[in-house]
């Protein structure tokens, strides 16, 4: 299954000229919670033609406050309400302090940081009666670091229960950014709690930096990762395109999940191609 | 929260507020990185402030725009969950804070408001639609309103005139309705007269029927049939503009 992120810019033509055929697409749910109106019907639209895999933006696991109940409870009332597949977050946070920030900030890599997710997560999970799926996320900096990735990860993971969404365009970026070996990295991952895939383009600022902007074509080395985690998965788990700026026609689009599809139909049914 | 804070915490604070104000980064593993989470977020606020308050960016130079949005992010804390909301939170805290500019602008708040209930009709939970039919009497059956409205006094006329021409010569009273067109879900401005106004009011109210209304118009003219000439004028201008979708269904 290869889905895309839909979006009010693209609305129209995804609707109604048939030029894009995701199996699903997904939506930050903040973006659609107690909204009426106009988007409210594309909205039924989209989720009548595709299933909903839900991504969002605003729980912050992270958050040294702990998390906001009350917004849980309304997201597990949206994913009744919407029939949803699935609700996956971020690994990080965009809260602190007692005010949203609105965007994906690194957790340190500490041990304090480990319990407080842990414990966060916990609550959140026993509120929706389900699993969370965490993506990994892109970071430029660390706060703090007192252990690697792999293993905050892994640790959060294994005590929580909870499940994991690999961003292989993360992967990517924090492997330019921070000097490690991509492939090596998602070896280290808990592969066997991995539930959903994103991939995504980004911007190369210079030499040393690379920021998560979603706004370009997936490039090659982010293939060829993606088809090294199939190979390691060795099982179906749906695959996300991710564009949210400088969006181009939807031909385009298309023809990158086709190369998706390709990749997992290569890996899972060797025999096929 | 704990009142005793571990380093990991207190870095988290300590990075959140060099977010918001710009001011005192922390130390980080890159600190030539830091800087970029504070200009993503900036940007994304400013984006989301100049596309929710065009006008009012407009009126301002480019300098005090960016005051404005700066002073607000530095010294409120988000609530919303949904950015889509922040607008809101940027006009209630200029209703309580002195707005950042050497000059007054008399209609700040008014503006604000009137910017923001363009995103808030559009954006608004659907209400509940009595049913009604299209076809019906004016002067008999029930009128049904279109709920999806709101009624906006002014005291300068931000709706019509530009916002760098209004002068204290301008200050008055006026009405401006924002509703969501029942059939293309989209948001229309009417400005209204005060009779309009306490007749659409009615209508929300309670059942109305052309009679009820009479009494409306009563306190502003004597003349019997000017008053229902103007009655069935109201009607038929708000059953144009979408303020009144019908009439009440007649179980036949
Ligand atoms: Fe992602």
């Amino acid at each position: 299954m290869v889905g895309i992120g839909y979006r009010k810019e693209f609305s129209k033509e995804f609707l109604y000229d048939h030029k894009i055929h995701p199996d699903f697409v997904e939506v930050a749910p903040e973006n659609w919670l107690g909204v009426g109106g106009y988007w409210k019907q594309e909205f039924k639209k989209v989720r009548e033609k595709y299933p909903l895999f839900l991504h969002g933006l605003s729980l912050s696991i992270g958050s040294p406050e702990g998390v906001d109940i009350d917004f849980v409870k309304k997201i597990k009332a949206f994913i009744e309400e919407t029939g949803a597949v699935l609700y996956s977050e971020h690994l990080s946070f965009s809260k602190v302090d007692n005010a949203h920030l609105y965007d994906l900030l690194p957790i340190p890599f500490t041990q304090d940081a480990i319990d407080r997710v842990v414990e966060n997560i916990l609550i959140v999970q026993d509120l929706l009666g389900r699993r969370l799926i965490l993506e990994n996320a892109s970071y430029y900096t660390l706060l703090k670091q007192e252990i690697s990735e792999p293993e905050f990860i892994n640790e959060i993971v294994r005590r929580s229960d909870c499940e994991m969404l690999l961003d292989v365009n993360n992967v990517y970026v924090n492997s330019f950014n921070h000097h490690y070996d991509a492939k090596e990295f998602i070896s280290k991952m808990p592969l066997e709690r991995v539930k959903y895939i994103h991939i995504a383009g980004h911007f190369k600022v210079n030499e040393h930096l690379i920021i998560d902007t979603h706004g370009a074509e997936i490039i090659d080395p982010v293939y060829d990762l993606l088809d090294f985690t199939l190979q390691k998965l060795q099982r179906e788990v749906p695959i996300l395109l991710e564009r949210d700026f400088n969006i181009p026609e939807l031909e385009v689009l298309e023809s990158e999940m086709t190369q998706l599809r390709n990749i997992q139909n290569k890996v899972l049914n060797p025999m096929i191609v | 929260m704990n009142a005793i804070l571990n380093p990991t915490e207190k870095s988290q604070i300590h990075f959140g507020q060099y977010i918001r104000s710009g001011k005192n980064p922390p130390k980080t593993t890159v600190s030539d990185n830091t800087h970029h989470y504070r200009e993503l977020v900036y940007s994304v606020i400013m984006d989301t402030m100049s596309n929710a308050y065009p006008i009012l960016k407009n009126f301002l130079n480019a300098k005090e725009w960016e005051n404005a949005v700066q002073y607000f992010f530095e010294n409120h804390k988000s609530q919303t969950e949904q950015i889509w909301k922040l607008p809101f939170e940027f006009y209630e805290f200029y209703l309580e804070n002195p707005f950042p500019t050497k000059k007054i602008i008399p209609f700040l708040n008014e503006l604000m408001y009137f910017e923001w209930l363009e995103i808030e009709v559009f954006m608004m939970e659907d209400l509940e639609f009595l049913p009604f039919s299209e076809k019906g009497n004016p002067k008999t059956d029930v009128l049904i309103p279109n709920p999806e409205i709101k009624i906006l006094p002014l005291q300068y006329p931000i709706h019509n005139k530009a916002t760098k021409k209004i002068t204290e010569k301008d200050k008055g009273q006026y009405f401006v309705s924002l509703h969501r067109d029942y059939y293309d879900k989209q948001v229309k401005f009417n400005e209204l007269s005060l009779p309009f106004v306490e007749m659409l009011v009615l209508l929300n109210e309670q059942e109305t029927t052309f009679i009820d209304l009479y009494p409306i118009l009563k306190k502003y003219e004597s003349d019997s049939e000017k008053i229902s000439e103007q009655i069935l004028e109201f009607i038929r201008f708000a059953l144009e503009n979408n303020l009144i979708l019908g009439y009440k269904k007649t179980r036949n």
